[in-house]
């Protein structure tokens, strides 16, 4: 009995040095994690914190959930908030459609902020319905329009130099290329307070500019602001890309959330096209991930700045992988030109740096390790940068 | 003698405590500072605990996004890393289970188990194999314990076990990977 009570502790004692001796090749097995989907996850959680939306990657049906909202999220939220307005007894314009002017964006899902990738912001009151404001774009344009049509919003347009907004309320437009204001509905009448910058209002007839600190109170056209209808149509028509408009550039392509269809349904292809070079890299098919990638980058440009820049990156690191040293640099170089202050820019400037040392490009190498001192002296490359330039 | 005129920036508290009363204020700087310090370590007990990689970025995804919208909610700053590490393996444990229904319901067991990385045979691959033969509820203690060096405390508190469990687990896995060393020489 004894013999047996010794054995079985000798046998517990045996288990013991045996799983622990199953750790040194357990910290060697591979772990699927790298710098590439650390900034992908990092970027998808914090523009979830800065719009406020818990969505959960594996509580959707799709394998990951696209930082854009889909096309028929659009249309579902888009119809919700055509219910609420036909309920309130808003008349829903009929001619929108006939007029080429689509929807692609209706109210938050949730929270009462938007954020666009370019930095844009829409911030709805606390005190203001999250349906007071739809957005409208015009397919193929750069402009973008808003419809407000009660409370209080405030307005951050600064992050896209070339783009052109638009607000309307109640027949009152606020024009806009780069600036932060607020416009409240108080009764018959909207004030328009700016943080910064400058805005045109046009309104009862008259046209004001409204300077950085200054606020101005007009009365509203329209009894009662409306939405998307007749009048958001001509917000949107007004907005075309050919009028004169010193220092605009709406020939851009867009890149915020508030995408055209086709442009949606490339992001997808670009997010499925990355997790198949996943799948290509980890079995070790590195020339057919980088030929998907190349692919990608190159019918990407439609596509939002940090996805180009990822497929770009990831790019770069497959050509490393290759030994195209030189191949790899400039997939790296693309990366960062593309996204300068995207969640890999930092990343890719020094995988440049150390991309031209292996292909022996000192010139080169010694270029890019500087820019990443003079960008991020203190970043966390800064120490194999400066080794590289001694 | 002259008094140096260099002024010194005061050092800024970047401990975990500090962080979390920032991002809890709404700094994102803050918060992404804990990402950055701790998505490892989540990426890495995830894989180990889940056994498979398929999901390991959504969780990861989701561990830190529940995190930041409930972190009013962490009564002790301290404690960060153990309770990001409470919510990914809660999260990890309900997409094993989601995958383990579904895949009976659809007669697809063999086809939805990991898929290896390594070449088999080697001794990686074999002491993967034996880890993700142990069932998560075993599974899960032995790597934050073993692998990860967690204290029986911290690793009780990560995993949602009283520490009297976790002790018995940590035995079980113990025992049940001897016998799967036995078994598969």
């Amino acid at each position: 009995m004894t013999n047996q009570g010794s054995e079985s502790r000798e046998m517990r004692a045996t288990g013991a040095l045996q799983a622990t001796n199953l750790v040194s090749p357990l910290m060697e097995f591979p772990l699927p994690w790298d710098e590439v989907k650390q900034a992908r996850v990092r970027e998808r959680v914090m523009q979830a914190r800065r719009s406020g939306r818990l969505t959960l990657a594996t509580e959707t049906s799709v394998p990951a959930p696209a930082r854009v909202p889909t096309f028929w999220t659009f249309a579902a939220v888009g119809a919700v908030a055509g219910s609420f307005a036909l309920g309130a007894g808003v008349m829903i314009g009929r001619s929108w459609p006939d007029r080429g002017t689509q929807s692609v964006a209706a109210n938050p899902i949730s929270g009462k902020t938007w954020e666009l990738s370019d930095g844009s912001r829409v911030e709805i009151a606390t005190d203001t319905p999250a349906d007071s404001v739809v957005a409208l774009k015009e397919d193929g344009s750069a402009a973008l329009a808003f419809v407000q049509r009660k409370g209080s919003v405030r307005y951050d347009f600064r992050g896209h130099p070339g783009r052109r907004f638009r607000v309307d309320v109640g027949g009152v437009h606020v024009e806009v290329l780069s600036a932060v204001f607020n416009m409240a509905v108080d009764g018959a009448r909207v004030r328009v307070d700016v943080e910064h910058g400058s805005v045109h209002v046009n309104g009862s007839g008259d046209e004001h500019v409204v300077n950085e600190a200054q606020s101005l109170v007009v009365p509203l056209r329209a009894e009662r602001a409306s939405l998307p209808g007749e009048n958001a149509a001509e917000a949107i028509a007004g907005l075309n890309p050919g009028e004169p408009n010193e220092g605009a550039h709406v020939s851009e392509p867009a890149e915020d959330g508030l995408l055209p269809v086709r442009a949606r349904a490339a992001s997808r292809g670009l997010e499925r096209t990355m997790d198949k070079v996943d799948h290509l890299r980890r079995a070790g098919d590195l020339p057919a991930a980088a030929a998907l990638l190349q692919r990608a980058t190159r019918e990407g440009r439609g596509e939002g700045r940090e996805r180009l820049s990822t497929a770009y990156f990831m790019l770069g690191k497959v050509q490393k992988s290759r030994g195209l040293f030189v191949d790899a640099a400039r997939a790296f170089r693309s990366s960062w030109t593309v996204a300068r202050r995207g969640a890999l820019a930092e990343d890719a400037l020094a995988q440049e740096a150390l991309a031209w040392k292996a292909a022996q490009n000192r010139t080169r190498g010694t270029a890019a390790a500087r820019l990443y001192l003079r960008l991020h002296a203190e970043g966390a490359h800064a120490e194999s940068m400066r080794q590289l330039l001694r | 003698m002259r008094e140096s005129a260099i002024q010194l920036s005061p050092a800024v508290d970047t401990s975990d405590t500090a962080l979390v009363v920032r991002a809890r204020e709404g700094d994102n700087v803050a918060f992404g500072m804990l990402y950055d310090r701790h998505v490892r370590y989540i990426a890495r007990v995830l894989h180990r605990s889940m056994g498979s990689d398929a999901e390991l970025e959504d969780v990861v995804h989701d561990a830190f996004l529940l995190a930041s919208a409930h972190l009013a909610e962490l009564q002790d700053p301290t404690r960060f890393r153990s309770w990001l590490t409470a919510i990914a393996l809660r999260q990890a444990s309900h997409v094993v289970r989601r995958r383990v229904v579904r895949s009976r319901l659809r007669g697809l067991w063999a086809m939805s188990q990991p898929q290896s990385l390594e070449p088999p045979g080697t001794e990686a691959e074999r002491a993967m194999r034996a880890l993700k033969a142990l069932p998560p509820k075993f599974r899960i203690p032995w790597v934050l314990v073993r692998l990860e060096g967690e204290s029986l405390s911290e690793a009780a508190e990560a995993s949602g076990n009283s520490l009297t469990t976790l002790k018995r687990r940590l035995s079980k896995a113990d025992a049940m990977i001897e016998k799967w060393l036995r078994n598969h020489p």
